[in-house]
């Protein structure tokens, strides 16, 4: 589950992206008012997600601090502010969309996020499109399973044993049981086939 | 006592069959089947795969005496599970030399413990290619009437000159199928070479994005499509231009919804086939043939 901070400087700009995320029934888990601040809420969170806006360049330092730390951000930017999505992108911004907007947009463009796409404003003001774009580097899907575990996955799709997979990744064969053991467990399946599968549909392998 | 000359035969023959082939069958154990084994090639050991499913190493019996096996691969697909024995402890049995017609006698040779069992009967059905269940294509559907002995699952199915036609498994509604001897070879092979079956890969991460009402009509698709996320590099889709952000709508001319069916239309082939995608990438809609490579 993905853990939103809401991020600004002044209080009543978070109030409105609070507002915004309790439209759709998400509570942000934390919110600050200063990049500084940053570093203490991302002690505590597991998979985090800075909401931030909606004036340039206020926004621009949040950004900056939460993408150097490899966290996505979603950017929300008034009208006037919009002409910077283009910086804004070239320093990582996950999502742009224009303030104010729909909560069910926001919603979506969060999930997006999530999968490991971008969203960028659409040519028509007020019509973001959500654009297929790279999961970059430092934007890592939402997945249930750890960047070890899905290269587990992948050479038990290409068929090999414990030991083949224990001899390939250098550990022993214990290690790559605990793995399988865990994998089986968090996409609830029994069989090797039934994992190799499960992780297909969750879009975490390649195919 | 009189017996007749032809009765005498005949039990000799099935005699000098089952002889010529008992050193190469073995009987198999792990803690959830008993089932049997011959020798392909090499060390190499062929049975079946469905038991054997997440296992290390099984024991193989021959003559009383028991030893471990390696499992090298388990291919549910087929149903096929090549194992390394410590030891060649046999002869490797040949194909058959002729492809098996209804009606063909056939003995499944099979192994309880340290006892050698026979089922003599008959080939019921050879018809054409052939999907199983788990969505291998087999060159043929081979139904064998005849009962299998305890223990016989994985036993080779052998004409009268002792050649393997297949391999016997249980399928549904009590049939017993025949794995055939082509698909044992092609697996033993990939083992032999890679150490693995190979299996089909496409080098593509793709998530399912779901259609509204009218994104449906606009694009002519069903509740969802399929987005590449990631392309790997170096891969077949990367190499047939696949990129991030491309929509697949359908393949092989069918539409697909979810990743997993993609995998199974990968996976019900091997590399080095063609995989044809229905690409659309903005308003442009277009075909692209994929050549499958090998998953390493």
């Amino acid at each position: 589950m993905v853990q939103i901070i809401v991020a600004a400087y002044q209080a009543e700009v978070r109030a409105a992206l609070q507002s915004l995320l309790e439209a759709e029934g998400v509570r942000a888990a934390s919110e600050i008012d200063a990049p500084a601040a940053l570093g203490r809420a991302l002690a505590e969170l597991m998979e985090p997600l800075l909401l931030t806006g909606i004036r340039w360049p206020e926004a621009a330092s949040f950004l900056e601090g939460a993408t150097g730390q490899g966290i996505p951000v979603a950017l929300l930017l008034e009208e006037g502010s919009l002409d910077a999505a283009h910086p804004a992108f070239r320093r990582g911004a996950a999502a742009l969309l224009p303030w104010p907007t729909a909560s069910a947009l926001l919603s979506s463009a969060l999930e997006a996020i999530g999968y490991g796409l971008r969203v960028v404003p659409g040519t028509v003001p007020g019509q973001p499109a959500v654009r297929h774009a790279a999961a970059r580097a430092g934007l890592t899907p939402r997945t249930l399973l750890s960047a070890r575990e899905r290269a587990l996955l992948e050479l038990v799709a290409a068929g090999l044993g414990n030991k083949a997979i224990a001899r390939r990744l250098g550990v022993s064969i214990n290690t790559v049981k605990y793995h399988l053991g865990s994998i089986f467990a968090k996409l609830d399946v029994r069989t090797r086939a039934e994992a190799v599968s499960a992780a297909a549909r969750g879009g975490e392998l390649m195919l | 006592m009189s017996q007749s000359p032809l009765s005498s035969q005949i039990d000799a023959e099935r005699s000098a069959i089952l002889n010529r082939v008992a050193g190469s069958v073995l009987a198999v154990e792990t803690p959830r089947a008993r089932q049997s084994a011959f020798f392909w090639r090499g060390g190499l050991l062929v049975t079946a795969a469905e038991a054997l499913e997440g296992a290390d190493s099984v024991r193989i019996l021959k003559d009383g005496s028991r030893s471990e096996a390696e499992l090298l691969a388990c291919d549910l697909r087929t149903d096929i599970a090549v194992l390394r024995a410590a030891e060649t402890l046999g002869p490797a049995l040949a194909p058959a030399a002729t492809t098996p017609r209804p009606g063909q006698l056939i003995v499944v040779a099979g192994r309880a413990r340290a006892d050698l069992s026979a089922s003599f009967g008959s080939v019921q059905l050879n018809a054409g290619p052939w999907t199983t269940r788990r969505g291998a294509t087999l060159s043929r559907r081979l139904l064998l009437d005849v009962r299998l002995a305890p223990g016989a699952e994985g036993a080779p199915v052998l004409d009268l000159e002792g050649g393997v036609l297949a391999m016997a498994v249980r399928g549904p509604l009590n049939q017993v199928i025949g794995i055939p001897a082509d698909a044992i070879e092609a697996a033993v092979s990939d083992v032999a070479a890679h150490g693995r079956i190979a299996q089909g890969y496409l080098g593509v991460r793709v998530v399912p994005l779901a259609l509204g009402l009218q994104a449906r009509q606009r694009l002519n698709a069903g509740r969802a499509v399929l987005i590449v996320a990631d392309v790997a590099q170096p891969s077949p889709a990367f190499d047939a231009g696949l990129e991030i952000g491309d929509l697949v709508l359908a393949v092989d001319g069918d539409p697909v919804q979810s990743p997993d069916r993609l995998l199974g239309r990968i996976q019900g082939k091997r590399p080095g086939e063609p995989l044809l995608l229905r690409r659309r990438r903005g308003a442009a809609i277009d075909e692209l043939t994929v050549t499958l490579g090998c998953r390493s």
